[in-house]
């Protein structure tokens, strides 16, 4: 008996994780080593991630609690991850299966010993996973987490308690779902049901682990279900083993137990059941025969192919694909799994919408995380099937398609493509065709989708490059494991692409021209990868390739006569259609597609020039400064003249509203610095002091005399600063609007400013090109001092390119900022500094937070006698803009004051 | 219309499994192949349709090299191999319209045909199970339909009444000459010799891997002055005493 128990034991752990489905001719030993070494390697990730930090503060507990409460909470869910992939993966062999019953059926063991050899032998595998998931967290965070209160040995035995009971829970869970369904159903209809529930289990572990929310916040929010949430549980175990009296673990803690003892109570009665009832049922109805329903979709698929495909060799294909994946266990649970991590990582992508329905995010117009749903699942649904196609079924039947292979491979190749994107990019296509116009706009929604399409013809035709086999009909090799870090590396790459591409798609969807531009470099793509793909599978001496061998060390010459090729076994690789071809022969057509692009940027920013010249005529008059002219225009009548210095990058139209507003008083003049507006480029560099000498010299040519008083925005407080620093005796007053400090300036050091040429010149062949119209943003709407035409000029002079590259000339800031620090203090002037009573982004940071702007500005303010700050609370730092009058209030005080001294 | 080996030799890892096989079969009549487990006649049979290559020697049709036209090669071949792999989760209609897909057969008539040939093989009621489901003589009748699906001009089979009922094998019997009297070059592998004696106008005798006999059944009768073909056999390719194994088998049973 107790040599049965071994025998059978041993049978039975090796045979318990479905080894056809991670790799034909698989080798459990070297599986288990892997898996467990995998999941080993990720507990010591996760200790260094995530434990680490609580040795590194040196805090209290207490005062990094939700920090703790998310961490144990997030290694639970993983064990739960762990634990629910390893049932569906051992789904099959849990239960008696056909060959246990015909095999042992017919010998001498008794049921009691099957029962507890199958018993141990998944214990002992459950067991490891878990422990393996937990094996450095486990030992390591309750220790850097425990309370002062707990004894550290206590915390851990709690630890070890709660991720075993979570395993054993996960587990008996799937068990008492499957032994259910086998003691209610028929036995056929059990078999056909079984596979769809080890489905939408292996979906609903993914997915619970990638969209299950932090625990902390969502405890707090009373609204949200937490009761649905198995990890939560477990979490609320944690605690109540820990000691915690904290009432909000309590009810977590009586669910886990509740469930736990439901699911594994349920799964050993139907677990036991199942051995005495089922097995004849297994030996009498050994397969699964195709229903009513099954037929009716087998005659659907046909008649799809049919009315899509024109080549017999196309169709055959298509259906021997569609009829392998619907009918083949091992191919559907892969693409369950590419299935489910998609739709997983696409609802992470997308929780803001489901968490927080006051997100600023709005789901109705395009988004970043919808838009990267769609080529998230079309990835996903791409990989699948092309990861499916690797997977043999019935390796020793695909005699037939060597014996029959009369087509050319070329042909084979091309029908092979046309299978992955009916079955693979088509579904998720047409699906997101439907959800796209039905949350978007039209325009945006036609936009993704061809989008879409480029990409799956993209996707599709890069995962098929120097892909030789017939679909499910070629020997793999076992060594499958650095396919599988290659594809999971893909993976990464592509998310993290998938990112950045739906960022520059959205910018993209905003303005027309831009979407041609991104449509056109992906068009280029999806040609390039598919002429690629054309020169591979006509390759000569490229054919179907049946067994996967290793790569060779040693290359073959192969000298024999033509169409003397070796035999399919000892399959020769295809000649590398770029052989020969030199690196810039290779270049050759990337190196015309720019050549168009420029070409067509070129015409464009000439056109898009002209353009903006009628819809935008100059403003004011060029005064000749010394070979290059500035640009002025004023308004009004009176003295001292008020000129207006704008903030760095707008032109001088900005003012417009601030200058309507005074002209109304006195002279009011704004200008365009060297490069801005309508005045020539300036030289380089172009900081304070040069700003300075130009306006005094556009002044002079333009008959405006002193004295002024200057009105400085931002940056353009510095340049005012400095020309009262140069020309003291010409300046009445100043208004200083949401300044920018020198004491701030100071700190910031962006650029390596050797590279600024460099950066400069870039810009000038951007701006030649068309690349700042290309990349110009949306200027939404305007401002509360302007009305649309004002805003759209404004816009359009500050994003064309010579004003652009002025901008470099500019900087860096901390240089302006120094050349107004030692131009002095303002004795007596009259001036008044205006603060912006909103913060702004900029503000957010240490750096710059409004509390040390504000005591800048007051520093400043002071360092004139008569100097006043003023905050204008309904304003961030656009001011002039944003309330124009604030401004106008100032000039008018600063007016009043000089007035005794220059009238 | 003939098929030709000349001096077909193939090694497995330094060890021949055939070795210098020459024979040639002639359209219009059927050539038995012979040998007891192991001597290399599946081996031939899958050189032949090109599955496997040979070490050495070449394989002629009409005189010219298979190998310089393999696709035209395959057209004209119709193969039943020694086991029944076939795709187990098509139906048995599905596998034969794929494989009348794969061979470019005009699909107008290909479901009619397929049809036609399931009814006459009694597996039209079957048609749309899976063929995991069939029996062995259910598969090789499968395997027979798609190795007649496109009328080729050499037919191969591999132990062709492996599973077969009676009456399916009789009907196979009878095919099997009114194939060779069609003109086609029909090459059978068996070992039911009473059959292939029935069938055969010509018959290829090999034992380990080399031809030990090659001639019609009448010479070879008179040559040998045997008078069956089973007797033939037993003298060129048994070397072990039958009777006696059997004994030796019935003791260890008995131990």
């Amino acid at each position: 008996m107790r040599r049965q128990f071994t025998i059978l034991y041993r049978l039975f752990l090796a045979r318990l994780i479905d080894l056809d489905i991670l790799s034909a001719r698989g080798d459990v030993r070297e599986l288990l080593a892997r898996s467990l070494s995998i999941l080993a390697a990720l507990s010591l990730c996760l200790t260094y991630l995530i434990a680490g930090k609580y040795f590194s503060m040196g805090l209290p507990r207490t005062r990094y609690l939700y920090a703790i409460w998310n961490d144990e909470e997030f290694l639970i869910s993983a064990t739960i991850a762990v634990a629910g992939l390893f049932a569906v993966l051992a789904w099959n062999t849990v239960f008696p299966d056909r060959r246990d019953c015909l095999i042992l059926g017919v010998l001498p063991v008794a049921t009691p010993v099957i029962i507890l050899a199958k018993l141990s032998a998944m214990a002992t595998a459950l067991g490891v996973s878990v422990f393996a998931i937990n094996a450095f967290t486990g030992m390591v965070f309750p220790y850097a987490t425990v309370d002062k209160g707990v004894v550290p040995i206590h915390a851990a035995a709690a630890w070890w308690i709660t991720v075993f009971a979570a395993g054993i829970f996960t587990f008996s869970a799937m068990l008492a779902i499957q032994g259910l369904a086998a003691q209610v159903l028929s036995w056929s209809l059990f078999l056909r049901i079984s596979g769809l529930l080890q489905l939408a289990a292996l979906f609903t572990v993914i997915a619970l682990f990638f969209v299950t929310p932090p625990f902390a916040a969502t405890m707090l929010d009373h609204a949200f279900p937490t009761s649905l949430l198995p990890s939560y549980w477990f979490t609320g175990l944690l605690h109540r083993l820990d000691g915690d009296p904290n009432p909000v673990f309590a009810p977590l803690a009586a669910m886990a137990l509740r469930n736990f003892s439901i699911a594994a109570g349920i799964a050993t009665v139907t677990w036991a059941l199942s051995y005495y009832r089922n097995i004849r049922r297994i030996v009498q109805a050994p397969d699964i025969a195709p229903s009513a329903h099954g037929h009716a979709a087998a005659r659907i698929v046909r008649g799809a192919a049919f009315g899509f495909l024109a080549r017999p060799l196309d169709r055959a294909i298509l259906l021997f694909t569609c009829r392998t994946i619907a009918r083949s266990r091992q191919h559907r649970l892969l693409l369950a799994a590419c299935g489910g991590i998609g739709f997983a990582t696409a609802l992470a992508f997308s929780r803001t919408f489901l968490e927080d329905l006051r997100s600023h995010t709005r789901w109705d117009t395009p988004a970043v995380p919808l838009l990267v749903d769609g080529l998230l699942l079309l990835y996903c649904a791409v990989a699948g099937i092309r990861g499916s196609f690797s997977i043999p079924l019935a390796l020793p039947a695909n005699w037939i398609f060597r014996i029959t292979a009369v087509h050319s491979p070329a042909a084979y190749f091309a029908a092979v493509r046309k299978s992955l994107l009916i079955v693979g990019v088509l579904p998720v296509w047409l699906a997101c065709l439907v959800a796209y116009f039905s949350i978007w706009p039209g325009r945006p929604a036609f936009e993704h989708m061809l989008v879409l399409t480029l990409a799956g013809l993209l996707l599709a035709d890069c995962s098929l490059y120097q892909f030789r086999k017939m679909p499910f009909a070629c020997s793999w090799l076992p060594g499958g494991v650095q396919l599988k870090m290659r594809a999971s590396v893909y993976a990464l790459l592509f998310l993290t692409f998938a990112s950045i591409a739906a960022n520059i798609e959205l910018r993209s969807l905003e303005r027309f021209a831009r979407f041609v531009v991104i449509l056109a470099i992906l068009g280029s793509a999806a040609v390039w990868a598919r002429r690629r793909a054309f020169e591979f599978a006509g390759a000569r001496g490229n054919r179907l390739q049946f067994e996967d061998l290793p790569e060779a060390e040693v290359f073959a010459l192969d000298l024999r006569q033509d169409g003397d090729w070796s035999s399919d076994e000892a399959y020769v690789d295809a000649i590398d259609p770029h052989a020969g071809r030199s690196f810039a022969r290779r270049l050759r057509p990337l190196g015309i597609w720019i050549l168009v692009f420029l070409i067509v940027g070129f015409d464009w920013e000439r056109i898009g020039e002209w353009r903006d010249g009628k819809l935008h005529p100059q403003a004011g008059t060029s005064y000749n400064i010394g070979g290059r002219s500035l640009n002025i225009n004023c308004a009004g009548a009176g003295s001292p003249a008020v000129i207006l210095e704008t903030n760095w990058g707008m032109p001088g139209f900005s003012w417009t509203p601030v200058q309507r507003a005074a002209a109304a008083f006195t002279r009011v003049c704004w200008y365009d610095r060297a490069g801005a507006g309508w005045s020539d480029p300036g030289p380089f560099p172009n900081h304070s002091d040069s700003v300075a000498r130009d306006l005094h010299q556009l002044l002079g040519a333009a008959h405006i005399p002193p004295p002024y008083v200057l009105v400085g925005h931002s940056m353009g407080a510095f340049h005012a600063r400095v020309f009262r620093g140069f020309y003291k005796s010409e300046v009445a007053g100043m208004v200083l609007v949401d300044p920018m400090s020198e004491d701030i300036t100071v700190d910031i050091h962006n650029h390596i400013e050797a590279f600024r040429p460099a950066v400069i010149l870039f810009y000038k062949f951007l701006g030649i090109f068309g690349g700042f119209r290309l990349l110009e943003p949306d200027p939404g709407p305007p401002p509360r001092g302007m009305n649309r035409e004002e805003w759209l000029t404004t816009w359009t002079l500050r994003w064309q390119p010579k004003s652009v590259v002025s901008q470099t000339k500019e900087v860096p800031l901390w240089i302006n900022g120094e050349l107004a620090r030692s131009a002095g203090a303002l004795g007596s002037l009259p001036l008044v500094v205006l603060s912006a009573g909103i913060p702004g982004r900029a503000e957010d940071t240490e750096l710059e937070s409004q509390e040390r702007k504000l005591e800048l500005h007051e520093r400043l303010a002071r360092s004139s006698t008569r100097g006043r700050h003023i905050v204008v609370p309904n304003s961030n730092s656009q001011i002039p803009f944003e309330a124009p009058e604030a401004v106008v209030a100032a000039i008018r005080s600063v007016l009043a004051e000089t007035s005794g001294k220059t009238r | 219309m003939s098929l030709e080996l000349r001096n077909v030799t193939k090694l497995y890892s330094g060890i021949a499994a055939v070795k210098d096989v020459s024979f040639i079969a002639r359209a219009g009549e059927v050539t038995g192949y012979l040998g007891p487990n192991g001597s290399g006649k599946s081996t031939t049979l899958k050189m032949i349709t090109g599955l496997i290559e040979p070490s050495a020697g070449r394989i002629f049709f009409d005189g010219e090299p298979i190998e310089l036209n393999r696709i035209a090669h395959r057209q004209r071949l119709g193969y039943v191999p020694e086991e029944p792999h076939i795709y187990p989760h098509l139906t048995g209609f599905e596998y034969l319209e794929m494989i009348g897909q794969l061979r470019a057969l005009p699909e107008r008539s290909l479901a009619a045909k397929i049809d036609g040939f399931l009814q006459l093989f009694s597996l039209h009621a079957d048609r749309y199970v899976p063929i995991s489901s069939y029996s062995k003589g259910m598969r090789q009748k499968v395997l027979l339909v798609a190795a007649l699906l496109h009328n080729p001009q050499i037919v191969l089979l591999d132990e062709p009444f492996s599973g077969l009922d009676v009456n399916s094998a009789l009907i196979l019997r009878a095919l099997i000459g009114q194939l060779a009297a069609r003109g086609k070059v029909v090459l059978f592998s068996s070992h039911e010799l009473e059959t292939v004696e029935r069938v055969s106008s010509r018959i290829v005798i090999l034992h380990k891997g080399q031809v030990v006999a090659n001639d019609s059944i009448e010479k070879l009768r008179t040559l040998m002055s045997l008078p069956t073909l089973e007797r033939i056999f037993t003298e060129l390719a048994i070397e072990q005493d039958t009777e006696a194994i059997s004994h030796a088998i019935l003791q260890l049973v008995e131990s």
